[in-house]
């Protein structure tokens, strides 16, 4: 009985446990897909110093800052701010945050697949970069 | 290095050494010798003075209550020692006959140790007296 | 039955040593559907363990004396609740509680996780899964509590034993603070591994942002407030069970709970300089490590009977293991944070001492430091042991002389340390902020000093109570008022909603509060009196304003113990306020072991508190103690109200944020205007 017991306990974690070996898709853990990568540190960076703005900026309301010190503080924080959206810029961002993402995943993919990276096709119109399956540029739409 | 951080190291190494200096004042105060009664049976000359803190087990039948305080003798490996309590607390519940205690106090001249702080051993777990089988 | 626990558990050990080798391997080659299975291989041992805790309840419920830990922990007489508490009554019992809470914990995180860093969790539950089966090993090989008792027969040969009857559960422990109180302090000792296995993934992964900090924020609330729960708890059991007049006495195991419990607060202030400042990222990951490392110490303590105390459940052989354990986990992550320095460059540097990055920079050298008292006090023994050869043990008044300046130092910066601005404070700026509670606080001194109060410390402790106090009174009132010229919410409302929006702040203010009010019950101590009395009815005792007048001595017998009763009346200014009933139980079941049964009158500006110490010297009379010891209500409403400050803070946000840093779109959008406008 108890071993009886003890074998059908094993058979189920057994079953359990290697089920995704054969089942999930034998896909790469893709790590550089997933890893941090510039854009998302400047992002979570900007969020940061946009929050530690509004905290100042309530604290001064509150009255406990004299005005010297708000002053120097928020304009600390605002060159930060402004450096950071430079760089921002830098990545293309300020310009269309989708198409960046888009860029993005299209870097990180060019770096695990080297072999797909020169699969997009440059817009006749404007110049920009579009995937290869597009038949109009994101851009400008314009016939590719 | 900036002044700011010579600022927070300074200030951090005064905090730092008063704090020490305290410590080592109750460090003075409280600390005590822990020994086994056998141990102290050993080097009984050297301990006038001090303050002990011995542990033994607490013989069955040897409590007494005596005059203003409470009498009682601690064994370890077949060595004994009488404990006159003069403490004020409330002995511990676990505290009684054959119980593991330590005592602390001092050693007064007629060889009893003059117990101001007795502490039982709790007994989360009662020592095993069935042998034990490992499965 | 004992039989398929024991088996529960080799397979749950199974299961994690797969699961630890599984997920690095799935790392390493990159390959998805291992990590997958790494991860059911968790859950599954986590399943596995929980049979394994049920057959033991079973065997518990059932009263099995063949299983050593049911005969040692139990008895028939016992009602069916402690019977099950009685689960962690023994050490090897609570070994199996242990393991289970982890095995959970990991589970979950399994769980939360399962689309979220699958780049990062793979470290993750491979460190998780080392944590249990080292437990697990442990627990099986060490402390099975699912060993069977045997007899020796006279011709050597042995055989299974069953006693007619278990040895009961200490009677010191059949109280409900008590029962809670191990799992509670268990789940505080126990959670940190979350916060530990993140950093330990961040830092294998080279990601080391705020990402580990922030995923695993709630984890580290959760667990430091569990373990200040536990600690709280134990402080109410020795208070009320053991008769003494006091909660805390710098017990090994008291101090044990202590250390983790200040690192982690350490750690729970120091990120938010690295969330809000990108510095201290070094700190940090180290401060996780030393808190983990002190919860599993912790275990160490309570566990190995290294140190003498009155819980020592002796059981030296345990001890090597938890050392090796340390060690080993202590060196691996220290290789990997020296190896990731680079990656943990502080984004910027201290400008200033008034500022509030050095504010939370001493908060951290003082727990720290006060943390290396306790765990210097606590050590002692060993140390010297190990250097001289005699063991010197250290007393409270060390650890007192310590800790009173510590505390009362961090209780001036929970007053100061949220008002300094960021980066530099100017002396125009102190002055807003500062000025009422400066001026009320030294009020309150002055008063003091009038009333007749010379203790410096105790002046000391009300004054900067009052200071802080009025900061944090000063914080929700002018917050309101704007919030108020903002909204045209009501007062009330508006208070409501400023908490709800930015519930760390508020609620970590709330939870300062608590603080204060902690301290105050803690200065209490300052003015304890106590006496003492042998009493026969008829007699009266002076304590205080109180006029104690015994009227009765009873002895009678109750299911499972004897007792001897005295009952006292209470009088204050000529009124009887009170009928107090102290006692004393014997219980048969456990060798004649003996309880104190408080008769407590609680009132917030005083407790009295009194014991029946047991028959006088001659016999006739009764031993009476009486304690009047102020304020210590303060402590446990204290608590409860720093239990209620950080479920505020977990609150969970129902607004969507903007990348974490609690945010509206429309607001980020708003400042980014005013950024550009420049």
């Amino acid at each position: 009985m108890l071993i009886a017991t003890c074998g059908l306990l094993v058979v189920i974690a057994g079953i359990y446990v290697l089920t995704p070996l054969f089942k999930e898709p034998g896909g790469n853990l893709e790590v550089e897909l997933l890893a941090e990568t510039e854009l998302d540190r400047l992002l979570a960076r900007k969020a940061m110093v946009y929050s530690n703005l509004k905290d100042l900026e309530f604290e001064y309301k509150m009255g406990r800052l004299s005005d010297g010190d708000f002053r120097r503080l928020e304009a600390g924080y605002k060159s930060e701010a402004a450096k950071l959206l430079q760089d921002l810029d830098r990545l293309g961002v300020a310009k269309d945050l989708d198409e960046t993402i888009e860029r993005d995943i299209a870097a990180r993919k060019a770096k695990l697949f080297p072999g797909t990276a020169e699969k997009t096709r440059r817009c006749p119109s404007c110049g920009a970069e579009s995937p290869l399956g597009k038949s109009y540029c994101a851009d400008c739409g314009g016939k590719l | 290095m900036n002044s700011a951080n010579w600022k927070f190291l300074i200030g951090g190494a005064v905090i730092i050494a008063a704090l020490s200096w305290l410590g080592f004042v109750g460090f003075q105060e409280s600390k005590s010798y822990y020994i086994t009664v056998d141990e102290f049976s050993a080097m009984k000359s050297d301990l006038h003075g001090k303050t002990l803190k011995i542990a033994g087990d607490v013989v069955d039948g040897s409590i007494e209550r005596s005059g203003p305080g409470l009498e009682f003798v601690i064994t370890h490996s077949g060595k004994n020692l009488k404990v006159r309590y003069i403490g004020r607390d409330v002995l511990p519940d676990t505290f009684k006959g054959g119980s593991k205690a330590v005592v602390e106090g001092t050693l007064s001249e007629d060889g009893v140790l003059l117990a101001r702080h007795v502490e039982a051993k709790c007994a989360s777990k009662y020592e095993a007296e069935y042998n034990k089988k490992t499965t | 039955m004992s039989n398929l626990g024991t088996f529960c558990l080799l397979l749950a050990l199974c299961l994690s040593l797969y699961g630890l080798f599984a997920s690095l391997l799935g790392a390493a080659l990159k390959q998805h559907r291992i990590v997958r299975s790494a991860e059911r291989a968790a859950i599954a041992s986590c399943a596995s363990i929980l049979l394994a805790l049920v057959s033991l309840l079973y065997l518990l419920a059932t009263s099995d004396f063949s299983v050593e830990h049911v005969a040692q922990s139990t008895s028939r007489d016992l009602p069916l609740f402690y019977k099950l508490a009685a689960l962690w009554g023994a050490h090897d019992g609570s070994m199996l509680l242990w393991v289970f809470v982890t095995a959970v914990f990991s589970g979950i995180v399994v769980f939360q996780n399962r689309f979220r860093y699958r780049d990062m969790m793979p470290y993750v539950v491979a460190v998780l899964m080392f944590n249990l089966s080292f437990f697990l090993i442990l627990n099986i090989f060490l402390s099975n509590p699912f060993d069977e008792l045997v007899q020796v027969l006279p011709g050597g040969t042995m055989q299974k034993f069953s006693p007619p009857d278990g040895r009961g559960l200490n009677p010191l422990l059949q109280y409900w603070a008590m029962v809670i109180h191990p799992p509670i302090l268990y789940l505080g000792f126990i959670g940190f591994v979350v916060p530990f296995a993140f950093a330990i993934a961040a830092l294998i992964t080279r990601q080391l942002g705020d990402t580990w900090i922030r995923t695993t924020r709630r984890w580290t609330l959760v667990t430091w407030l569990f373990l200040g729960v536990g600690l709280i708890l134990g402080g109410k059991w020795a208070y009320v069970e053991l008769g003494w007049g006091g909660y805390w006495g710098w017990d090994p195991v008291e101090n044990s709970s202590l250390m983790p419990w200040l690192a982690g607060t350490a750690f729970l202030h120091s990120v938010i300089v690295q969330e809000r400042k990108g510095m201290l990222k070094v700190w940090n990951v180290l401060l996780i490590v030393i808190t983990y490392l002190l919860g599993i110490f912790g275990t160490f303590i309570t566990r190995s009977g290294i140190i003498n105390s009155v819980h020592a459940f002796a059981d030296s052989k345990l001890g090597v293991f938890f050392l090796y354990y340390m060690l080993l986990v202590l060196g691996a992550s220290l290789y990997l944070i020296i190896d990731r320095l680079p990656y943990l460059k502080s984004e910027r540097r201290l400008d200033s001492v008034l500022s509030r990055e050095s504010a939370f920079l001493f908060n951290n050298l003082l727990l720290l430091v006060a943390c290396f008292a306790v765990l210097w006090g606590t050590m002692f023994p060993v140390l010297s042991n190990w250097v001289e050869g005699t063991k010197i043990t250290v007393g409270p008044p060390f650890f007192n002389n310590v800790g009173v300046p510590i505390g009362l130092m961090l209780l001036l910066l929970t007053g100061v340390g949220p008002l300094f601005a960021w980066r530099k404070t100017s002396v125009e700026s102190l002055k807003k902020a500062f000025l009422w509670p400066v001026i009320l606080a030294l009020l309150l001194c002055v008063v003091l000093l009038a009333a007749g109060m010379r203790s410096f410390y105790v002046l000391v402790s009300f004054t900067l109570s009052m200071f802080v106090l009025v900061t944090i009174v000063q914080e929700f009132w002018k917050g309101t008022r704007v919030r108020v010229r903002k909204t045209g919410e009501n007062f009330a409302l508006a208070m409501v909603n400023l908490t709800l929006k930015n519930k760390r702040r508020y609620g970590g203010y709330i939870v300062h509060l608590a603080v204060v009010l902690m301290f105050i019950g803690l200065t209490g101590n300052a003015f304890n009196r106590e006496t003492s009395q042998a009493m026969v009815p008829g007699d009266e005792m002076q304590i205080g304003r109180y006029t104690l007048k015994m009227t009765e001595y009873h002895e009678g017998e109750a299911a499972n113990y004897q007792y001897g009763r005295a009952t006292l009346e209470v009088y204050s200014g000529g009124k009887l306020i009170r009928t107090m009933q102290p006692e004393k139980r014997f219980y048969k079941a456990s060798e004649g072991q003996s309880t104190t049964e408080v008769a407590l009158y609680s009132k917030p500006l005083e407790d009295l508190y009194v014991v029946l110490a047991g028959p006088s010297n001659d016999g006739k009379r009764y031993e009476i103690t009486a304690h009047v010891n102020p304020l210590v209500w303060w402590v446990w409403f204290g608590a409860a109200v720093m239990v209620a400050g950080t479920l505020i803070t977990l609150l969970p946000d129902k607004r969507s944020s903007f990348a974490n840093a609690q945010l509206t779109i429309a607001e980020a959008a708003e400042i980014e205007m005013g950024v550009k406008a420049r």
